[in-house]
């Protein structure tokens, strides 16, 4: 699988230094740009690394672009020649703020990447689709908005994201920088848990194009900081019994001590733990059991150390068979 | 004696062949220098877009960050002698990049920029990274 443990033996610190180097640097003039990034690095994963990492530090996120454009697809979703017209217009907006300002959204920073890698010989696509969040797409593919880029590096593709990887909204709307290495070069199938493409040949895993859309167990940038696959169940809306025992299961991508690893709901704003029991690392995959006490909708939260790393929900019945 | 002498003739044969080495060094370069002048040559031209010349474009040598940009009237002359080969990277923000490979004087005499066909269709999403916990009760309410 094409993901970043092909390269372990590069030391992504060279690259890194160099787009600090650079930092601050003007988009006025990309083929400089590239050039700079990328002249004194000897392989072309290095190149890209600088290049990636330069965008995800240097561009921000841009709440108000977002909003703006989701509500303009609102507003004009059963006129499309209107749509286009607007985004023309609007694309030379969103092109002078990237430009003048290095703030964007998704789409930016997936043209950013493309153009750069291109400017450097690299091979790179921008993937159109559907991201999913916690208020988008976690049920169900109900609207494209999302873009990132595929990169092809030894002849192999690789997916990235650098609009997830360069930071995030606060609870005020305002950016934070701060760079998330889970999002480059991730293992497929850990990518398409948030990422599904229109294309699905950019899921670049055959026994995932096959496959229908499952909403799987949600995902937050903190999976992907901890760089691990929630396994089983494969699905995030569950349903049990009272006292029915549920095993749960995920592939850490490095190691893991199993004392970082717990569950736990909220009640209002205090988080409770649950007390999960035979918490074990069985061939690289850590795994635990727990018994729903109560019949209640349970919002049931995977936590590695601080951070939650998936969600469940747990519709737990009385047990007793329903007559209809 | 004799053989110090045969020392001091074999040291001057050395300096006549170090002499002789330096020569024909100097012979070489001086040809590298005139072939080169025969085959660079000035590249000068005009930019510009769907709405005529483009003030302000980039014009970069690939492979350097030897480059320029065209003035008010859209037109650049590069700072450097370029020969048969080399590709020169013209750029502006909005518009297609393109590489013109350089055949002769005229070969980067027009050239156009189109406007970008990377970007078709923007395709963003409200609040994408945000930190927000899923939670049911909340996602019935919307």
């Amino acid at each position: 699988m094409a993901q970043i443990s092909d390269f372990k033996n590069i030391d992504f610190k060279v690259a890194d230094n160099v787009a600090k180097l650079h930092k601050g640097s003007d988009l006025n003039n990309l083929p400089l740009l590239a050039h700079n990034l990328t002249f004194d690095l000897p392989t072309d994963v290095e190149k890209f690394r600088a290049i990636y990492t330069w965008v995800c530090n240097n561009i921000d996120g841009d709440p108000k672009q977002d909003n703006e454009v989701i509500d303009k697809r609102e507003e004009y979703k059963n006129d499309s020649v209107a749509f286009l017209k607007w985004n023309n217009e609007f694309k030379k907006t969103a092109f002078n703020k990237l430009f003048k300002q290095k703030k964007t959204m998704c789409t930016g920073y997936a043209y950013l990447i493309k153009e750069l890698s291109f400017l450097a010989d690299i091979e790179c696509e921008i993937v159109d689709g559907y991201g999913r969040t916690t208020s988008t797409n976690a049920d169900q593919l109900e609207m494209t908005n999302h873009s990132w880029n595929a990169v092809k590096l030894n002849d192999k593709w690789y997916l990235v994201d650098a609009t997830w990887s360069s930071g995030y909204f606060d609870d005020y709307n305002v950016f934070i920088n701060e760079y998330n290495d889970g999002y480059f070069l991730t293992d497929p199938i850990l990518f398409a848990k948030s990422h599904y493409p229109i294309d699905p040949k950019w899921l670049l895993d055959a026994s995932l194009e096959d496959k229908p859309f499952v909403s799987s167990p949600m995902v937050y940038s903190e999976t992907y900081k901890h760089k691990i696959l929630p396994v089983s169940p494969n699905e995030m809306h569950l349903s049990s019994t009272r006292y029915a025992e549920i095993e749960f299961s995920f592939k850490p991508y490095k190691n893991i001590e199993l004392d970082k690893v717990s569950m736990m709901q909220y009640k209002g704003v205090k988080e409770k733990p649950f007390k999960i029991y035979d918490l074990k690392n069985e061939d690289g995959l850590i795994k635990f059991k727990y018994k729903f006490k109560y019949k209640k909708l349970y919002d049931v939260h995977l936590k590695i150390d601080d951070d939650i790393v998936a969600t469940y929900t747990v519709d737990v019945s009385d047990g007793r068979e329903k007559t209809y | 004696m004799k053989n110090q002498r045969s020392k001091k003739v074999s040291y001057l044969a050395g300096m006549a062949l170090v002499c002789l080495m330096l020569f024909s060094v100097t012979t070489a370069q001086a040809q590298e220098v005139t072939t080169t002048a025969d085959t660079s040559f000035v590249v000068k031209g005009t930019v510009s877009d769907e709405n005529g010349p483009l003030p302000g474009a980039n014009v970069i040598l690939k492979g350097s960050s030897v480059g320029t940009a065209s003035d008010m009237d859209g037109n650049f002359e590069f700072p450097q002698k370029l020969k048969k080969g080399d590709v020169l990277i013209f750029s502006y923000v909005g518009l297609e990049t393109q590489f013109v490979t350089i055949e002769n004087q005229n070969s980067a005499s027009n050239v156009t920029l189109k406007l970008d066909s990377g970007i078709e269709e923007i395709i963003v999403v409200g609040k994408v990274a945000t930190k927000k916990v899923y939670s049911s009760k909340k996602n019935k309410d919307n």
